[in-house]
């Protein structure tokens, strides 16, 4: 990150192979819309790129981009909420029913599950690090090999890694199936 | 085998990421293991509801690349423009005979990108900071969603497309960019996208009247029927001549003749009720 900051552009393009799918699951949580969850992973970088300077390098990257991304989905929340409210004043009928409606479709409904919503809080309890690897593996299909070179790590290792964090995910999907009666999944 | 040499291998070993020999082994282990069959079956389990998981799109890194390298070009491109600025103070071109005024030029340029950088990161620390970073967000958007726009691949025009339309800039920039598209760009659907992006601007008056010449410009029928439709839409009653004209054309397009001659009953009908 040091060298991002330091103004070596393409060292951001391997953060954001690093990081693009713990982002895009982070928005995916919340948000449970594909194209919306890619562009608000955007904005991240973006905001990454513009502000690198400001990035005090103590070792905290995840922290200061996870930063970011909470507060792009406030934000996001924010204006969503009154863009909704504004269009419901000034239009009234139809047209804004339709309009809000629309935001809500397909991708929304294909993913509301309890189940997916469950998985996600899941993929939530592990440690950064395994959460990055899974995603890495099963939710964006890289091979082993690119993983390494991304990751900058052995390829060997990595399966055993990904193997030990699959298993973990697996026992905290069941603990929370478990306790699915006493609490809401997907709520915060 | 050991059940933890076992267990570590289950998910290459589903995944057929083993060899033949490793896979005899684990084979061999699981058929006396109870313990590790069943940890199996869980792994198998959780990685098939993972499969359900949506995806992020093998392009969004793509599109990051084009982002970053956009951002890059208009780095260098700011640069030159400010050593241009200087070039043009006499003070400056007299140094510049010195050989070592060019390099000058460039750290004077540097120093001001840093001062930019500082007064920034200020500011941020302010509570409007955000009001900061939003505009300044807004207008790094705007320039690389119209970078997008010049990219070879249409997905990344059509996201160009969508991005703007989010943006909803009042840029003139913007505007012939979307002008451009509508009537140029070779794939079909990022001209529907612009001519979408451009009807959330058709409250302005003069979008809609470069919108009623862009009538009189030939494109594919498909999208002069969305044309002709967005702007009886907006009433837009200075489109009733072209319309008649098209609507008695022999050359035109049939349905679009028909529509023609549909919308412009509807817009003199329109025009009549106001009078
Ligand atoms: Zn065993």
């Amino acid at each position: 990150m040091l060298q991002a900051r330091n103004g070596d552009l393409e060292t951001l393009n391997v953060l954001f192979e690093r990081y693009c799918g713990m982002l895009y699951s982070f928005f995916m949580k919340r948000t449970q819309e594909h194209s919306l969850s890619e562009d608000l992973t955007q904005e991240v970088f973006l905001r990454v790129l513009r502000y690198r300077a400001s990035f005090k390098d103590d070792g905290h990257f995840k922290g200061w981009l996870f930063g970011i991304a909470r507060n792009i989905q406030n934000r996001h929340w924010e204006r969503h909420y009154t863009k909704s409210e504004i269009l419901n004043e000034d239009l009234r009928g139809e047209k804004a029913i339709e309009m809000i409606d629309t935001r809500n479709q397909p991708d929304v409904e294909a993913c509301r599950s309890e189940d997916t919503a469950l998985l996600y809080q899941a993929l939530e309890q592990l440690s950064e690090e395994k959460r990055q690897i899974v995603i890495m593996r099963r939710i964006q299909n890289l091979s082993y090999a690119e993983m390494a070179r991304i990751l900058d790590c052995e390829a060997k290792l990595l399966k055993v890694r990904v193997c030990r964090a699959v298993a973990e995910l697996a026992k905290h999907m069941k603990t929370l199936i478990k306790e699915r009666p006493y609490e809401m999944p997907g709520m915060q | 085998m050991k059940c933890l040499e076992c267990s570590d291998q289950l998910l290459a070993y589903l995944e057929g990421e083993l060899s033949v020999d490793e896979r005899q082994r684990i084979d061999d282990h699981l058929s006396q293991c109870d313990s590790c069959r069943s940890l199996l079956d869980e792994i198998s389990k959780t990685c098939q509801s993972l499969d359900e998981l949506p995806k992020p799109s093998e392009t969004m890194t793509k599109r990051f690349s084009a982002a970053l390298s956009a951002y890059k070009s208009g780095q260098t491109e700011g640069i030159r423009l400010l050593q241009d600025e200087r070039r043009k103070k006499s003070w400056v071109w007299s140094v510049t005979r010195n050989g070592y005024a060019q390099a000058a030029i460039i750290v004077f340029a540097f120093l001001i990108g840093i001062l930019v950088n500082e007064s920034t990161s200020i500011k941020e620390t302010n509570g409007n900071r955000f009001d900061v970073i939003e505009t300044e967000l807004a207008s790094l958007k705007e320039f690389t969603a119209l970078s997008l726009l010049t990219q070879t691949s249409a997905v990344e025009r059509l996201r160009g497309l969508e991005w703007l339309s989010e943006l909803n800039i009042e840029s003139e920039q913007v505007l012939e960019a979307l002008y451009d598209k509508l009537n140029n760009d070779p794939n079909i659907n990022v001209r529907f996208a612009a001519l979408e992006t451009l009807d959330t601007y058709a409250e302005k008056e003069e979008v809609r009247r470069k919108l009623v010449q862009l009538l009189e410009t030939p494109n594919l029928p498909m999208i002069r029927a969305e044309l002709i439709k967005l702007l009886v839409r907006h009433a837009e009653k200075d489109s009733l001549p072209i319309l008649i004209q098209i609507s008695q054309d022999a050359n035109e397009d049939e349905t679009i003749r028909e529509l023609a001659t549909w919308s412009s009953q509807v817009l003199q009908k329109m025009k009549n009720d106001e009078i």
